[in-house]
């Protein structure tokens, strides 16, 4: 806990190496050469040596979620202690940033709607299904199994939704899903 | 050749990164700002009924008395909950789950909990007030979503390392919203994808369950529920008064370094009626560990949430770690920050997609009602909470009602305008109204609220008169549509 003092001196020490880790890995990013390899090594190392302090000071369970935590709040602040203040009048100046490809604004609603009901409903069926079935043969403990198939729904979940985002066509993991779905609904009527 | 095909894939990953966000932003949204504000329920709490008495420790001696006056007022309840206070609320309850009670320090009945607004807020996160279950489901497949947008940004973004601390300030409104959002979205990864992950587990675990009970116990939910979470025991012994002081006495013997948050007394007044303690454990995540005892203090085992299977312990951890109810204070603070940052992920994902259409329509002034709507309607409800009218209606009128002219009349601009006004002036008004019912917040928790209300009229405001001096919108009313 960080309530009492030594907890409390070991989240600032933590604190402090993991900022320091981040000011050399952005130190090797502004570099190019051979230097750059030994800064980011550097930088690395350093994180490694914060990662242990963290979870030394507030367990391994506290550790592993703050050592992330506080890296992206202090690479946050080198980015914008380094950020580069550009003239209003670069705006009309072509910058290359990502581009995404237009398209129609209610077109893409549409489509937005109709992927809505295959990462819903048929989503729900074939990921829930199947990740209760893969999992009920496994010798462990119920608890193990039942997380192990939750996980597994999840994991399955955000895969479609990664394939439905970028399919040209919602019809195939529209299908593929029904199908899973539906098989995995005939495995369990019969078995 | 090679190079086409991997601009042509990451050209992909943008467009599905777009619309995915385009179909879930004004949701995540919601969810986001409520998220961001739950993790500091306990202190909203503190500051909306702050007349309570607070203290660190509720003595065991008077835990007998609280008992039977719980009896004489709502009758014998199957589950007696005495929830004890802790740092972040410290205050104690009574409650069986239909009524409740705030204690003083001797055991006193002093008021019914009645922080109307906060319901709001958590219900907003937790359900988005659908139905209970078809709302938690819905929330669930939000977090999943929310971390196919995640993995799906990451992937259509190419030079990620090259870009890794790249903040171009000024300038292009574009360049500048598009490094805000992968700087952000970059670094936040494992924050996004820890909280979408731990939301998707606790909206659709119960949907799981549900099939697995099925499958695997004959559709008996409460089975799965135990397997997973382990079982009550079995007590058969003769009904008599529990002894509170001895069950804590063993309780500060058999769990010396836990902390507990509350006891929960099981079938009270039955033969099978048993004392859990629920505890939280230094450096641990899960959200307790529940130790037994007879009635006269008999310690009978623990439920095995910190030491029983992987699985349990995993289940029972993931509550604290999505809402930042772990290591004190400061985590809280981590957890604002990073809520902060996800809120303005998704209005700079917005904002760009939206720029890059002229004019975008009503899209633009339903995103700019969702977007300024929620601190507003958020705003008026907690000054409607303040002189006891309604919280969800006023709050759901202000949202709605900005979403239908946003949509019919796709000025966004005006749009803003007005709903900064309106979170300015509700938000002083809210301040004002705290500090003629309660004088100065008793609290520093509470004190801290009301400064909060104080930096958001004052934020808003500003925010209002330099928008109304950049866009002169006296004098052009019909402005580019995007807010």
């Amino acid at each position: 806990m960080l309530a009492n003092q030594h907890g409390l001196a070991g989240f600032v020490a933590a604190a402090a190496i993991t900022s320091l880790a981040v000011g050399v890995l952005y130190g090797a990013w502004r570099q190019a050469g051979p230097w750059r390899v030994v800064s980011v090594l550097a930088g690395a190392s350093l994180w490694l040596v914060a990662s242990h302090q963290w979870c030394r000071s507030q367990g391994v369970e506290f550790g592993v979620v703050l050592v992330l935590l506080w890296t992206a709040v202090s690479a946050w602040g080198v980015a914008m202690a380094t950020a580069s203040h550009r003239p209003s009048k670069a705006r009309r100046i072509a910058v290359p940033v990502d581009k995404a490809p237009a398209t129609g604004s209610n077109r893409t609603v549409l489509r937005g709607l109709a992927a809505m009901l295959v990462l819903g409903p048929l989503a729900a069926t074939a990921c829930v299904l199947v990740g209760a079935l893969a999992t009920q043969a496994l010798p462990w403990d119920p608890a193990n199994r039942a997380l192990s198939g939750i996980a597994l729904m999840l994991v399955g979940w955000v895969c479609l939704g990664l394939w439905v985002s970028t399919a040209a066509q919602l019809r195939r993991p529209a299908g593929w899903c029904t199908a899973v779905g539906l098989g995995a609904a005939l495995l369990w009527a019969v078995g | 050749m090679r190079k086409l095909q991997f601009r042509r894939r990451i050209q992909y990953w943008l467009a599905g990164h777009a619309w995915l966000g385009i179909g879930v932003g004004a949701l995540l949204y919601l969810l986001c700002v409520t998220g961001t504000l739950a993790v500091f329920g306990d202190t909203l709490r503190r500051w909306e009924h702050p007349d309570v008495p607070e203290y660190r420790a509720l003595p065991p001696v008077v835990m007998g008395d609280v008992e039977q006056e719980f009896i004489r007022r709502a009758g014998v309840p199957e589950t007696l909950w005495l929830v004890l206070p802790t740092p972040s609320l410290p205050r104690a309850h009574v409650s069986d789950g239909e009524h409740e009670w705030y204690l003083d320090v001797q055991g006193q009945f002093v008021v019914p909990p009645t922080e109307p607004w906060v319901e709001l807020l958590t219900d907003l996160h937790i359900h988005l007030q659908l139905p209970q279950t078809l709302g938690l489901v819905v929330v669930g497949v939000l977090g999943v979503l929310m971390a196919s947008l995640i993995i799906s940004g990451l992937l259509a973004h190419p030079a990620i390392l090259r870009n890794a601390f790249q903040l171009r300030w000024g300038g292009s409104q574009r360049v500048q919203h598009a490094d805000i959002h992968n700087r952000i979205g970059v670094w936040a990864t494992p924050f996004l994808l820890m909280v979408s992950l731990t939301g998707a587990f606790i909206g659709l675990a119960s949907l799981y369950l549900a099939v697995w009970a099925e499958l695997d116990y004959g559709g008996d939910r409460s089975a799965a529920i135990e397997a997973v979470y382990g079982a009550d025991p079995m007590v058969d012994a003769s009904p008599s008064r529990v002894d509170y002081p001895a069950v804590m006495a063993q309780m500060a013997r058999v769990a010396p370094a836990a902390t507990p948050i509350y006891l929960a007394v099981q079938g009270l007044g039955t033969e099978n009626q048993v004392v859990e303690v629920a505890a939280t454990l230094p450096q641990r995540l899960a959200y307790s560990e529940i130790y037994r005892f007879s009635v006269d203090g008999r310690p009978l085992g623990d439920q095995g949430l910190t030491s029983g299977p992987w699985g349990r312990q995993l289940a029972y951890s993931v509550y604290r770690l999505h809402f930042g109810h772990f290591g004190g204070a400061a985590v809280r603070w981590l957890y604002l920050v990073f809520g902060a940052a996800a809120i303005v992920l998704v209005a700079t994902g917005m904002r760009l997609w939206l720029v890059k259409r002229a004019p975008p329509g009503w899209i633009g002034g339903a995103w700019t009602a969702v977007q300024w709507g929620t601190p507003a309607g958020l705003a008026c409800a907690a000054a409607s909470a303040l002189v006891g009218g309604p919280v969800k209606a006023v709050f759901w009128l202000v949202f709605a009602g900005a979403a239908v002219v946003g949509v019919v009349s796709g000025r966004a601009q005006l749009l803003r305008q007005a709903l900064l006004g309106l979170c300015a002036a509700a938000s002083a008004a809210v301040a004002a109204l705290h500090l003629l019912q309660h004088g100065l917040a008793p609290s520093g928790a509470a004190l801290l609220a009301q400064l909060a209300w104080v930096v958001l009229a004052m934020g808003s405001g500003w925010a209002l008169i330099r928008r109304h001096r950049e866009t002169g919108l006296r004098a052009r009313p019909r402005q580019s549509a995007v807010p």
